[in-house]
């Protein structure tokens, strides 16, 4: 029979990454792209993705070190003293990323579907369902995502498929024209989005064991995420060109709005296939939300009996990435500060940090 | 006291949920109209630019109750493109979707008034009120290709789009409205814009028109 | 498969404890001792399906009685040996297994103390017991038949289909005023047995006063019972539960109700019906596809129409946005309560229709959605176009083959139709993303609810094959993930 262990198999965990990662990346990524490298921001991709893969070595080799996930990595072999602010700080980055994904996800609804329907109320709506898909745990996700996959994949690349009889060669010929410094901006930017990475080491396995196949599935999704983000990108400079593709706000959604096919049924699809990224950006969301409930709620661990434990540790998270994402929106300067934060704090913090935990410091 | 807590929270939750509904902005089918064309043109001794739309036939529109589906207002004159459809949109008495706009017809004075051009292609390119799959098309007089619409069986943007579409080529595919703003940033192709000469009773085809990169519009038979 | 048979002896004590052995938790075999011959000396036993025994069968036992009246006892067992009693058709058995292979085919089975064979007494079979055809789950191909009120006939109906000795029945009350009888039926090897002991636990884990159908043990052991999905599939078809237990489920009856509870349940078994494996692949393929675009359409069509005619009208052609428009010109309300009211319409038209006999049923069927809705279109209450989305989306709900589930899907077809009303597109995606997570979160018995779509490579990706495409059934060679692990192989080809 099943049992609720927190286990997700292969197939979800490549699955859920792939979701989680592919979003936003071709969502955000080419506008920033397009402004610093231009054509070449397809080397930026590729040398991006290979850091990324050069991370989820790094973080396979400390897996294996631990030998175990890492929330059981912390209560075994390390005193309250390391763990709490551990948990804190990891706790506070997912929810501060949550509210950032909340808050491009209902810019991303408010501009492509519902322009009448004020922000707030689109942003509730995300972090309510967000919060109910939360409270089933990750496995309800996982198998989620596990159904959704084709549903999304499928459309998507035929899309973009589709979108090659636009494809203008004389957009995409101008190469080895960026300068090194927004070369090495790019790549640092396609990393940056390769770092919910940094999750798969809070992914329950067999003590000593099964990192490996998890590990497998995780590069799976990033190879995937990476392709399709080249994919996309040489379409998008195919389809627009660089200069113009720097003034557009959501790209990918407008080719969307560009693609006819010839005696087809529905006559713009950029609504339809919107649910692309609405699934996608869930699914970031779903991640770090999740997260930050998790690790509040090993942190209040003690009060785990009380009967409004459960709803206020989905309930407080959830307002405060409500408040995150509100902020980023009405506070002038809100976004930029928080991609400071993801790009000096965060990421050097997701890089060093595990690998610090691993020197010193047993519990006796 | 807990349950009546509970139950006006409840309720607080409901209204306002209610209110959400009530207040929201949409409007309904029937209120709106379909403007399948767009027409710009400047007016050079009065420096405006000049918008107008055109919209279905009630005979294909499919309806068998007689309404007409007509709403053609006189052209709208303002100092920009944007004040201009504004102007226009002020005389209807539905609420305009343009997002089955066929054909954006430009006149060949307002291509060549490179502000006027511009401001519109911002417009639209931030708005993006406008499929960029519009059908661009040329034509030298905007008010000859107007007088056409009475004498034509169904309504000029669906004639026109009809009339473009047979021009396409598989390889050279006709120029659209995202192709102009795409250019506008890019300033790397040449853009060839079909240039229409209206009779009295159809149009003719009066060759292509070359716009962009970075070039002052030529003439191109 | 292959064991040992255990030979007749002239001992019955031994054969009674080799037939209780082979049908053991199998409460609905019936074993009666009688004292036949002179002086009523001799014992002897008849071993029977509970509901197997009919006239021909009590003829055949008077004649019995009244043969052996005065015969003594040293004699019985020659007589049973070479004449049989004088019984032209009955067939002497040496082996126990033999026996029961012939008591499962619907006869009776005789020992006599002192013979050292068994005789079978025959009967018809498996009697009709009042069978009738099914209502509803019906089918193109295969049984009609249809399980009665009788939770004994019911258990014989599943067992004339599973012939085997580990078909179990293991039966108990429930309802401290009304005793019910109850069944769980499943076959030993092939159930997960940790499953057959939570089912018990779960139906026996309430004192109530009375349970009048299978409806309320199946409200009183579901995991989640707020959910409106039911996690446990009902069926009116004993081929359909036969099917079930040999794909190792767990049957339940409850005596007074013609619906069996199959056990664990998951979204494909309610949209697979049997005939899907009496037709060839293709066909059963092509099936399921319509069963499952239909169940997306009964669900979301109306939110859609809402969707795209209030919000995204650019994924319309033109001229089908336009004849839309036309047709919405003078409807005196809003989109959203236009597609209410006629969905609530449709309810009430269906509910007066199931309530009202069969003929007057159909009445209403036509006087509303005929007559009712032509004049609602004439009178410009609603427009064509609603009448026609409201009548597929109908349509699409029939085709979903299990009531309970095609009905959860027409309550959550208001919560979309808000949430589009609403938000557009967005309150559609909201709204299918929400039905998702809540069946992601559902399980029936420790079983996910999306099964086989979930966690498939736990059974190496054989539940798949099963699923919304069925593969050739000879590619369908395992068992679904809930049966018992260590037998899991239901097809292979015979070694040559």
């Amino acid at each position: 029979m099943y049992v609720d262990n927190g286990k997700i198999s292969g197939r979800q965990t490549f699955r859920l990454y792939v979701f989680d990662l592919m979003g936003i990346a071709t969502l955000l990524l080419p506008p920033y792209l397009a402004r610093l490298c231009g054509c070449d921001g397809i080397w930026a991709i590729i040398i991006g993705s290979g850091t990324g893969f050069v991370y989820l070595l790094y973080l396979g080799w400390i897996m294996k070190k631990m030998g175990q996930d890492m929330l059981a990595y912390l209560k075994e072999q390390k005193s309250r003293w390391i763990r709490y602010p551990v948990l804190s700080l990891v706790g506070i980055h997912s929810l501060i990323t949550a509210g950032f994904c909340a808050c491009v996800f209902t810019r991303l609804m408010q501009h492509s579907l519902i322009r009448e329907v004020s922000y707030e109320v689109i942003l509730l709506v995300i972090v309510v369902v967000a919060a109910y898909a939360v409270s089933g745990g990750l496995e309800c996700r996982a198998r989620v995502y596990e159904v959704l996959f084709w549903f999304v994949l499928i459309p998507y690349v035929g899309m973009m498929l589709a979108s090659l009889r636009n494809f203008e060669t004389a957009y995409a010929a101008s190469f080895f024209t960026a300068e090194t410094g927004n070369l090495l901006k790019g790549i640092y930017l396609v990393f940056l989005l390769v770092t919910p990475l940094f999750f798969s080491l809070f992914l329950i396995h067999e003590k000593g064991k099964k990192y490996g196949s998890m590990i497998k599935s995780v590069a799976g999704a990033l190879l995937l995420t990476a392709i399709i983000l080249l994919g996309s990108y040489i379409l998008l400079i195919g389809n627009f060109g660089a200069n113009s593709l720097k003034t557009m706000r959501f790209p990918v959604v407008t080719l969307m709005s560009t693609i006819q096919f010839e005696g087809n049924f529905l006559k713009r699809m950029d609504a339809l296939m919107v649910a692309v990224w609405f699934f996608t950006l869930f699914a970031l969301l779903n991640l770090h939300l999740h997260y930050g409930v998790k690790m509040g709620r090993e942190l209040w661990k003690k009060y785990e009996k009380a009967r409004i434990y459960k709803g206020c540790t989905l309930f407080v998270p959830a307002a405060l990435v409500c408040a995150v994402a509100y902020g980023m929106e009405y506070w002038e300067g809100g976004l930029d500060l928080f991609l400071k934060y993801y790009s000096y704090v965060a990421m050097p913090l997701m890089v060093i940090g595990p690998g610090l935990l691993l020197i010193g410091g047993k519990k006796a | 006291m807990k349950k009546s807590i509970k139950k006006g929270l409840c309720m607080v939750l409901l209204g306002s949920c209610l209110l959400q509904l009530t207040a929201c902005a949409k409007t309904e089918l029937e209120e709106r109209c379909y403007p399948l064309l767009a027409v710009v043109d400047y007016d050079e001794d009065a420096n405006q630019v000049s918008f107008c739309a055109g919209f279905p036939r009630a005979d294909n529109s499919g309806g068998s109750t007689g309404q007409t589906a007509e709403l053609q207002v006189s052209t709208a004159s303002e100092k920009t493109f944007e004040t201009s459809k504004a102007e226009y949109e002020k005389n209807l008495n539905k609420v305009p979707d343009y997002n089955h706009i066929k054909v954006l017809v430009l006149g060949e004075d307002f291509v060549e008034n490179e502000q006027a051009y511009e401001d519109m292609l911002d417009h639209l390119s931030l708005t993006e009120e406008f499929p960029r799959n519009t059908y661009v098309c040329m034509v030298e007089d905007v008010e000859e290709l107007l007088e056409i619409d009475k004498n034509l069986p169904q309504d000029l943007g669906t004639y026109l789009e009809e009339y473009l579409g047979n021009h396409e080529e598989k390889k050279n595919r006709m120029l659209t409205l995202g192709d102009l703003i795409d250019e506008k940033e890019n300033k790397t192709l040449v853009l060839y814009a079909p240039y229409l000469i209206p009779e009295e009773t159809y149009v003719e085809w009066g060759g292509y028109y070359a716009i962009g990169a970075g070039m002052p519009p030529i003439d191109f038979e | 498969m292959n064991e040992k048979k255990q030979p007749i002896t002239i001992n019955i004590a031994e054969n009674e404890a080799g037939m209780r052995r082979v049908f053991s938790h199998c409460d609905d075999l019936k074993i009666r001792k009688m004292s036949v011959g002179a002086n009523q000396k001799v014992q002897c036993l008849i071993c029977h399906i509970e509901v197997n025994m009919d006239n021909m069968m009590l003829i055949a036992l008077g004649r019995l009685l009244s043969y052996l009246e005065n015969i003594p006892k040293e004699q019985i067992g020659f007589e049973v040996k070479n004449n049989a009693f004088g019984l032209s058709d009955a067939t002497p058995f040496s082996y126990i297994e033999d026996a029961a292979a012939a008591l499962l085919s619907g006869d009776a089975i005789l020992f006599v103390d002192g013979a050292d064979v068994a005789l079978k007494i025959p009967a018809k079979g498996y009697p009709n017991m009042g069978v009738g055809e099914s209502d509803t789950e019906k089918v193109v191909r295969g049984s009609n038949e249809s399980f009665t009120e009788s939770e004994k006939a019911n258990t014989a109906l599943i067992r004339r289909r599973v012939r085997s000795t580990r078909l179990k029945v293991k039966e108990f009350k429930v309802g401290i005023r009304s005793h019910t009888n109850v069944a769980i039926v499943y076959i030993e090897d092939l159930a997960d047995p940790e499953l057959v002991e939570e089912i018990y636990e779960r139906l026996t884990a309430y004192e109530i006063d009375g349970v009048l159908d299978s409806g309320v043990m199946e409200q009183l052991t579901e995991e989640n019972w707020a959910s409106p999905f039911p996690q446990m599939q009902s069926t009116r078809r004993p081929d359909r539960a036969a099917m079930s237990v040999l794909d190792g489920k767990v049957v339940v009856l409850v005596d007074n109700s013609p619906l069996a509870l199959l056990l664990p349940a998951d979204v494909n078994s309610f949209l697979k019906t049997t005939d899907d494996y009496y037709n060839r692949f293709h066909m059963a393929t092509f099936a399921r596809i319509i069963r499952y675009v239909s169940a997306f359409f009964a669900l979301t069509l109306p939110g859609l129409y809402l969707a795209v005619t209030n919000f995204h009208t650019q994924i319309l052609p033109t001229p089908l946005l336009l004849s839309f428009w036309q047709a919405r010109m003078g409807v005196p309300f809003p989109a959203a309560l236009e597609v209410l009211l006629m969905e609530l319409s449709f309810e009430l038209l269906r509910e007066a229709g199931v309530r009202l006999p069969g003929a007057m049923g159909n009445t209403i069927g036509i006087v509303g959605g005929l007559i009712i809705g032509q004049a609602a279109v004439d009178a410009n209450l609603v427009s064509p176009i609603v009448v026609i989305v409201v009548a597929f989306t109908a349509l699409c709900s029939f085709a979903i083959p299990n009531e309970e589930f095609a009905f959860s899907f027409r309550i959550l077809k208001f919560v979309i139709i808000g949430l589009s009303a609403w938000l557009g597109f967005f309150g559609f995606l909201i709204g299918v993303f929400g039905v998702l997570v809540h069946m992601a979160g559902l399980k029936s018995f420790h079983t996910p609810y999306l099964t086989p779509y979930v966690s498939p490579g736990l059974n190496g990706y054989q539940d798949e094959k099963d699923a919304i495409v069925r593969f050739p059934l000879r590619m369908i060679w395992k068992r679904p993930i809930y049966a018992n692990r260590y037998e899991r192989t239901r097809l292979k080809k015979k070694e040559k």
